[in-house]
């Protein structure tokens, strides 16, 4: 037998796994990243704690100014919420967007933010809100993170040995907010490029922009010049051509020798335009 | 490894190796094996089941993550001879050619049904995006899923 595989039931249960881990374990939810991972060494993981039986760390609650999110919710559970429809639609459509019904109903968010894929689908939107990751460590030690300090490169992340993603949280917000993606097909498609922005608009004027870009370099970003460009503008007469003309800078800037540059300064139009529609959109309601 | 679960109604107590896939269990170990598994990467749907009510790939899920829940595979569609209606809808639109794909097509169309018993031509391709059929007979199942559909609303 090559895996030793622990199935806590309860947080009191997981927590005495942590506690115990070595340095060398690996945690497994929805599986639809780490099964992969595991056929890579013949399913001979040393010890692997299945988390998908932990049932409290399901839920999305609001708590006074934040909306959290148990780090085992599934994307299906996120897309069907209406309190996140209200409070963080762009990370709805976000999950939405993230596979096939079957991959949404096992993948959580917890597991797409720790895989920390560059490509991710949830990271930009979080990274527009500015969500906090809270972590479970040995002994009960719990760390909050923001997620910029959290994603550290391409399927990288700053959790430590044995330590696991056990909450997403961000500020309830009041503002336009969009997410878009390319990739090779319009359903079941890994992001080419993706973006998400959380738009405050005042008196027609864009009074505050956080814009972050994922696909587009080793982890997701805020994009400063996209931000920069907005901020002041009129809502209802947004330029298109100014606009997807900043965004291809920020392609160029980020990716400036990657071969893709090419297809994704082309993409990186048509999330422009959207985003435009949207933000319009909004100024006229 | 000691597994407790319910498959297609009966109760299992099992030892079965810890790093075991799902579909590996299903088909080699209940000799189920009206589940399929295609590609192994959560891209073709061939692999899917019901757990809970909601469709899942067996083929990215270790089988002792199924303990303590409620398992659905293809061979629980029929009963006493019967056959669903989805199975009946898959025959009379001739939905079927290879044959492959159609359990992962039949289990998520039956997942659909669980939750929306009257779901539009959107739902229904929503929740058949995840299976692949690669004699390319996409609109005959769309039709099935549909008739079936609207079969059940007569009753």
């Amino acid at each position: 037998m090559c895996m030793n595989l622990l199935t806590p039931d309860t947080l009191v249960e997981l927590q005495s796994c942590l506690d115990h881990a070595h340095d060398d374990v690996s945690f497994i939810s929805g599986g639809t990243d780490m099964i992969l991972k595991f056929r890579e060494t013949g399913f001979c993981q040393t010890t692997v704690v299945d988390l998908s039986g932990v049932s409290e760390l399901k839920y999305i609650e609001e708590k006074e100014d934040e909306v959290v999110i148990g780090a085992l919710t599934t994307l299906s559970t996120i897309v069907y919420s209406e309190l996140l429809k209200d409070r963080a639609p762009m990370l709805c459509s976000a999950a939405d967007q993230v596979g096939s019904t079957q991959i949404r109903n096992a993948a959580t968010i917890g597991g797409n933010v720790a895989n920390a894929f560059a490509g991710a689908d949830l990271i930009p939107p979080l990274v527009a809100l500015d969500a906090t990751i809270d972590t479970l460590g040995k002994n009960g030690s719990v760390r909050s993170l923001s997620i910029g300090d959290f994603l550290i490169g391409n399927r990288k992340n700053a959790l430590l040995p044995g330590e696991v993603v056990s909450q997403v949280r961000f500020k309830k917000q009041k503002g336009v907010q969009y997410f878009g993606k390319i990739g090779s097909r319009s359903r079941v498609t890994i992001s080419k490029l993706n973006m998400a922005a959380f738009i405050e608009i005042e008196d027609s004027l864009v009074k505050s922009a956080r814009v972050a870009f994922g696909a587009l370099g080793s982890t997701a970003f805020l994009s400063d010049m996209t931000q920069a460009y907005l901020i002041g503008k009129r809502a209802d007469t947004l330029d298109f051509s100014e606009l997807s003309a900043v965004m291809t800078q920020q392609v160029d800037e980020a990716i400036p020798t990657r071969q893709s540059r090419i297809y994704k300064r082309d993409a990186v139009r048509s999330l422009a335009a959207d985003l435009r529609e949207m933000i319009q959109k909004d100024s006229e309601v | 490894m000691r597994l407790m679960t319910e498959v297609n109604g009966k109760q299992y107590d099992v030892d079965i190796s810890p790093n075991m896939r799902l579909i590996e269990f299903l088909r080699d170990e209940l000799g189920l094996t009206g589940t399929k598994e295609g590609c192994g990467e959560g891209e073709c749907g061939a692999c899917t089941i019901i757990i809970d009510e909601v469709a899942v790939n067996s083929c990215m899920m270790l089988a002792h993550q199924i303990r303590d829940k409620k398992v659905m595979t293809i061979e629980a569609l029929e009963s006493d001879g019967e056959l669903d209606q989805l199975q009946k809808s898959f025959i009379a639109k001739g939905a079927v050619q290879c044959g492959f794909c159609t359990p992962g097509m039949l289990m998520s169309a039956k997942a659909l049904f669980m939750r929306d018993s009257d779901p539009d031509d959107i739902s229904i391709k929503k929740a058949l995006e995840g299976n692949l059929c690669r004699c390319t007979g996409y609109n005959k199942i769309i039709d099935a899923v549909q008739d079936a559909a609207s079969q059940i609303k007569e009753l």
